[in-house]
C-alpha cells in the first residue's frame, strides 16, 4: 500500500507542477497562430509588394473546377506583383485590423494592402458569431505586437469553454431583420440548411424554394449603419495603414444578387445596395480606394450555393483577381 | 456536469472524495453515504435543476413499490395482489419513460398513418432517464422474485443516483451495489484503488477527448451531407462513427469505473474489445456488457418462460424480441427499431449457425461481424431512415461519383501533394490526415489492449507513472470544448 500511496502523492505533485508549465507550452506551441507566423516570416525575410487579406472567398473552389487557383493567384498573375496572402474562412474586418498591426514589428512592409469586404461578415452569421471572432488568435496577435499576454482571457477561452458558452448565447439570440419571422440564430440556421450539393443541379434548387430565400435574407438583409462595429473597424484599419504609409485597396466581394432578387424580390436588391453604400461611404471617408464588385457576376459564377452565396468558380475568381489587379496597378502607379 | 470538464476534475471530484473519506474517518458513516447522495444529486442537478423532482419522485415511487412487494404477506388478507403491485410499479416506470422519450414518436407516426395533425410535445428528454428507469425496473422485478434483502432508503437512493453511473451507465444491479455501500472496509482510504481508479479514469478521458472527438467532425460533416457522399466518403464516415461511438461510450464507462473505484466501489466493466469479436454473439458479450446482462435476465429469460414449452426455435424468437425491445429502448425512431431488429436477427442466425456446427475461417468471421456492426451503426447515428439509406447507399456505390474530375485525380501532382484525399473527401472537408487517422484508429483498436486489460497489469512503477502523467495532461489540455457523450441521448 505504501508504494501506491507514494505513487499517488508523486502523481499529484507532478501534475501540480507540470500542468502550469504545459499550459504555457501549449500557448507558445499549439495555440500559435499560423497566419501570424506566415505574415511575420514573410515580411521579415522576403518582402512582398502586397498583403492580400481575405476570407473563404479567396481560396474556396467549386467541386468541378479544373483550375483551382485562388483569387490571390489570379491577382498575382495579372498584376505581376508579389503577394503575401492572409486569408481564412471566417475572417472579417475584425481580424484584418489585428493582422495589419503585425506590420509594426516586421522588418519590411508591403506597398499595398488589399482588403476584401464580404457583406455577410456584417450579418449575424458573420463576425457576430463567437467562433468568427477567433479569440485565441486575437490573444496571440496582441501578445506578439504589444508583449502583453492576457492570461485571464486565455484561460477562459482555451480551457473554460468561454467561446462555446458565447456560442450558445448567440444561437439563442433573436434575429429580426430582413422581414424574417422572429426566430433565433439557431432556428434560422436549421431552417435554411440544405444537405446536398445543388451547384450543378438547378432542378434541386426548386426543391429548396423555402430555404434559399431564408438564407439570402439572413446573410445580407441586415441594416448596416455607419457606426456599425465592423464599419468602424474598416476605418480603423485604413487609418492605421495610412499612418504606416501603406495605401489600402478595398473591394466589395461579389454576391449572388441575381439569385437573391429571384428568391426574395426587389427588397433584397434595395437593402443590399443601401448596405453597400454605407460601407463604400465609410471607406471613402477614410481616404481609401474602393471597388464595388458586389453585383457584377451572374449566378452561374457562384458555387456552394447550399449555404453561402459568395464562393466563386474559376471564372468568378479570375474575374475578381484580374479586376483587383488592374485597380492595384493603377493605385500603385498613381497613388489614387 | 460532464466527466470531461474542469469543474468536475478539479473541483467536484476532489471535494467529493475528500468529504467522503473525512466523514468516514470521524466515523460518521451514514453522513458519508448521505454526502455521496448529495453529491450525486448535485451532479445531476448541475445539468438542469428542473428535472430533480422527477428523479426524486421516481426513486420514492420505486422504493415504495419495492417495499410493498418485499413486505407483502400472503398469510394476510390483502386488498391488492402482489402481481398488481408489481404491475403498477412496472407500468408507472414505463409511462414515465414513454411520456418523455416516445410520446413525440407515437404522435408523429399516428399523424402519418391517420392523416391527422396533432402537435408534437417537444419534451426535453431528462438526462439519464433510460438508465435510471431500467435500473429501477430491474430492482422491482427482483423485489417481486424475492431476491431483495437490502432496504434502506439512503442506500437505495444512492444505488440509483450514484453519480459515476447515473447518466449513462454502466447499468448496475442492486445485489452487487448495495452491499458495497455498507461494507466497512470500503469506508477507508485505499491508495491502491485511488491509483488504479485514477489510471482508468484518465485512460477513459483520453479515449473520449482525444480519440473519440478526433472523429466527431468527419462524422458530423458526413451525415450532414449524406445525400452527396461518394463511395470513399461513405466508408470513411461509417468507420469513423464506429470508432467514435466506441471510444466515446467506452471512455465514459472507463471514467465511471475509475471514479467508482476512487470510492472503493467496484462498478462493472461495459466493454471488452468488442471490435475484435469474430461473431455477433461474442460482440454482445463484449459491447455494453451490463445492458446485455440486463437484456438476458429481464427480457430474454421472461419472454422464454412465457412460452408453454421451451424449444430452440422459441429461444430464437425470444432473442429477436428481446433485441427488438432493446432497439426501442435505445431511441424513439425507426432507425433504432431497425437496428435492434437486425441485431436480433443476426443473433438468432448466429445461434442457429452454432447449432448446425457450421464453420468459417477466423478472418472471414471477424470481417463479417465487423462489417455488420459497422453498417448497423449507421442506423444508430442517422436522423432517419432516409439519411441512413443515403450513407449506406454511398457505401455500396450508389452515391455521388467518386471523383468529379477524373483526369485531375489520377495526375501525379494530385497524388504527390496528397491532393487526392481532398478530392475524395470533399464533403467531409477531409485530407490525407483524415485517412491516416482512420487507419491508425482501426489498427489501435484491434491491436492494443483495452482498459480492462491495462488496469489488470497496473503497477505503481515509473513506466505507469510517466504514461499516466502524459495521457492525463494531454487529455486535460484537449478538454476545453463542449462535447457531450453520445450515449447521453439515451
Amino acid at each position: 500500500m505504501g508504494s501506491f500511496r507514494r505513487f499517488l502523492i508523486t502523481l499529484l505533485l507532478a501534475g501540480a507542477i507540470t500542468l502550469p508549465i504545459v499550459v504555457v507550452i501549449d500557448f507558445f506551441w499549439k495555440q500559435k497562430d499560423g497566419y501570424a507566423d506566415h505574415l511575420l516570416k514573410t515580411f521579415n525575410n522576403t518582402p512582398r509588394d502586397v498583403l492580400y487579406l481575405g476570407d473563404s472567398t479567396i481560396k474556396f473552389t467549386g467541386d468541378r473546377d479544373q483550375d483551382r487557383r485562388g483569387i490571390d493567384d489570379f491577382f498575382k498573375q495579372q498584376s505581376g506583383l508579389t503577394v503575401c496572402t492572409i486569408a481564412s474562412p471566417g475572417f472579417s474586418p475584425l481580424m484584418y485590423a489585428l493582422y495589419v498591426r503585425l506590420l509594426t514589428i516586421t522588418r519590411t512592409r508591403p506597398r499595398l494592402v488589399v482588403m476584401p469586404l464580404n457583406l455577410r461578415s456584417f450579418s449575424e452569421s458573420g463576425a457576430r458569431r463567437p467562433a468568427a471572432t477567433f479569440p485565441l488568435k486575437q490573444i496571440d496577435i496582441r501578445y506578439r505586437v504589444s508583449g502583453q499576454f492576457d492570461w485571464y482571457q486565455y484561460i477562459q477561452y482555451r480551457f473554460l469553454g468561454q467561446e462555446e458558452r458565447q456560442g450558445v448565447i448567440w444561437s439563442k439570440r433573436s434575429v429580426q431583420y430582413g422581414n424574417l419571422y422572429p426566430a433565433t440564430n439557431r432556428e434560422i440556421m436549421d431552417g435554411m440548411r440544405i444537405d446536398e450539393n445543388i451547384d450543378y443541379a438547378p432542378e434541386r434548387e426548386l426543391f429548396y424554394g423555402n430555404r434559399l430565400p431564408l438564407g439570402f435574407r439572413y446573410h445580407y438583409m441586415m441594416e448596416i449603419k455607419p457606426d456599425d462595429q465592423l464599419v468602424l473597424k474598416v476605418g480603423e484599419t485604413i487609418d492605421f495603414l495610412k499612418a504606416l504609409g501603406i495605401p489600402t485597396l478595398v473591394y466589395l466581394t461579389p454576391i449572388n444578387c441575381r439569385d437573391g432578387e429571384h428568391y426574395v424580390g426587389t427588397e433584397f436588391t434595395d437593402r443590399v445596395s443601401r448596405n453597400i453604400e454605407v460601407i463604400k461611404n465609410a471607406v471613402r471617408h477614410h481616404g481609401a480606394t474602393v471597388i464595388d464588385l458586389s453585383t457584377e457576376l451572374p449566378a452561374s459564377y457562384f458555387v456552394h450555393k447550399k449555404n453561402v452565396f459568395e464562393h466563386l468558380n474559376t471564372d468568378g475568381r479570375r474575374f475578381v483577381g484580374e479586376h483587383v489587379a488592374e485597380a492595384a496597378k493603377v493605385l500603385l502607379s498613381t497613388g489614387r | 456536469m460532464l466527466f470531461n470538464s474542469y469543474e468536475f476534475i478539479f473541483l467536484f471530484l476532489p471535494i467529493t472524495v475528500l468529504g467522503y473519506y473525512l466523514l468516514n474517518r470521524i466515523r460518521l458513516t451514514m453522513a458519508s453515504t448521505a454526502w455521496l447522495l448529495f453529491a450525486s444529486l448535485f451532479f445531476y442537478g448541475w445539468w438542469d435543476l428542473r428535472y430533480m423532482p422527477l428523479l426524486l419522485g421516481s426513486i420514492l415511487f420505486n422504493y415504495t413499490i419495492g417495499n410493498l412487494l418485499v413486505d407483502y404477506n400472503t398469510n394476510r388478507k390483502n386488498i391488492v395482489s402482489r402481481k398488481s403491485i408489481f404491475s403498477t410499479g412496472l407500468i408507472g416506470n414505463l409511462i414515465l419513460l414513454g411520456m418523455f422519450k416516445y410520446i413525440d414518436f407515437i404522435v408523429a407516426n399516428f399523424n402519418s398513418v391517420a392523416n391527422t395533425h396533432f402537435e408534437l410535445f417537444h419534451i426535453i428528454l431528462p438526462l439519464g432517464i433510460s438508465f435510471f428507469t431500467i435500473t429501477q425496473i430491474a430492482f422491482l422485478v427482483d423485489c417481486y422474485e424475492g431476491l431483495v434483502t437490502e432496504r434502506k432508503l439512503l442506500n437505495y437512493s444512492l444505488f440509483v443516483t450514484f453519480f459515476p453511473h447515473l447518466l449513462a451507465g454502466p447499468i448496475l444491479h442492486h445485489k452487487d451495489m448495495m452491499p458495497q455501500f455498507d461494507r466497512v472496509r470500503n469506508k477507508v482510504v485505499n491508495y491502491r484503488n485511488l491509483c488504479i481508479g485514477s489510471y482508468i479514469f484518465f485512460i477513459g478521458l483520453f479515449k473520449k477527448v482525444v480519440i473519440a472527438d478526433t472523429f466527431s467532425k468527419v462524422v458530423a460533416n458526413g451525415f450532414d451531407t449524406a445525400t452527396s457522399l461518394n463511395l470513399v466518403e461513405g466508408w470513411v464516415v461509417s468507420l469513423s462513427y464506429t470508432l467514435q461511438l466506441y471510444y466515446d461510450f467506452s471512455g465514459y464507462s472507463d471514467m465511471a469505473v475509475g471514479v467508482g473505484l476512487m470510492f472503493n466501489i467496484i462498478l462493472p466493466w461495459n466493454f471488452n474489445s468488442p471490435y475484435k469479436s469474430t461473431n455477433i454473439i461474442q460482440f454482445w458479450q463484449r459491447w455494453h456488457m451490463t445492458l446485455s446482462n440486463f437484456i438476458t435476465t429481464y427480457l430474454y429469460a421472461p419472454i422464454l418462460r412465457s412460452f408453454r414449452s421451451v424449444t430452440f426455435a422459441r429461444s430464437l424468437v425470444a432473442i429477436f424480441v428481446a433485441m427488438f425491445i432493446s432497439g426501442i429502448w435505445h431511441g424513439a425512431g425507426w432507425t433504432f427499431i431497425l437496428w435492434g431488429s437486425l441485431h436480433g436477427g443476426a443473433l438468432a442466425f448466429n445461434h442457429y449457425w452454432r447449432k448446425k456446427k457450421l464453420k468459417m475461417p477466423l478472418i472471414a468471421a471477424w470481417l463479417t461481424t465487423f462489417l455488420f456492426v459497422n453498417a448497423t451503426f449507421v442506423l444508430f447515428r442517422a436522423k432517419g431512415l432516409g439519411q441512413a439509406s443515403k450513407v449506406l447507399g454511398a457505401m455500396i456505390g450508389l452515391g455521388s461519383p467518386v471523383l468529379p474530375a477524373k483526369h485531375e485525380a489520377i495526375s501525379l501532382e494530385a497524388f504527390t501533394h496528397n491532393y487526392i484525399w481532398k478530392l475524395l473527401l470533399t464533403n467531409l472537408q477531409g485530407s490525407d490526415i483524415t485517412f491516416w487517422l482512420l487507419v491508425g484508429g482501426l489498427v489501435f483498436t484491434l491491436a492494443m489492449k483495452n482498459s480492462l486489460q491495462l488496469s489488470e497489469t497496473f503497477k505503481p512503477d515509473w513506466k505507469h507513472f510517466v504514461f499516466l502523467l502524459a495521457i492525463s495532461l494531454y487529455a486535460i489540455l484537449n478538454m476545453g470544448k463542449v462535447s457531450e457523450f453520445l450515449y447521453f441521448q439515451f
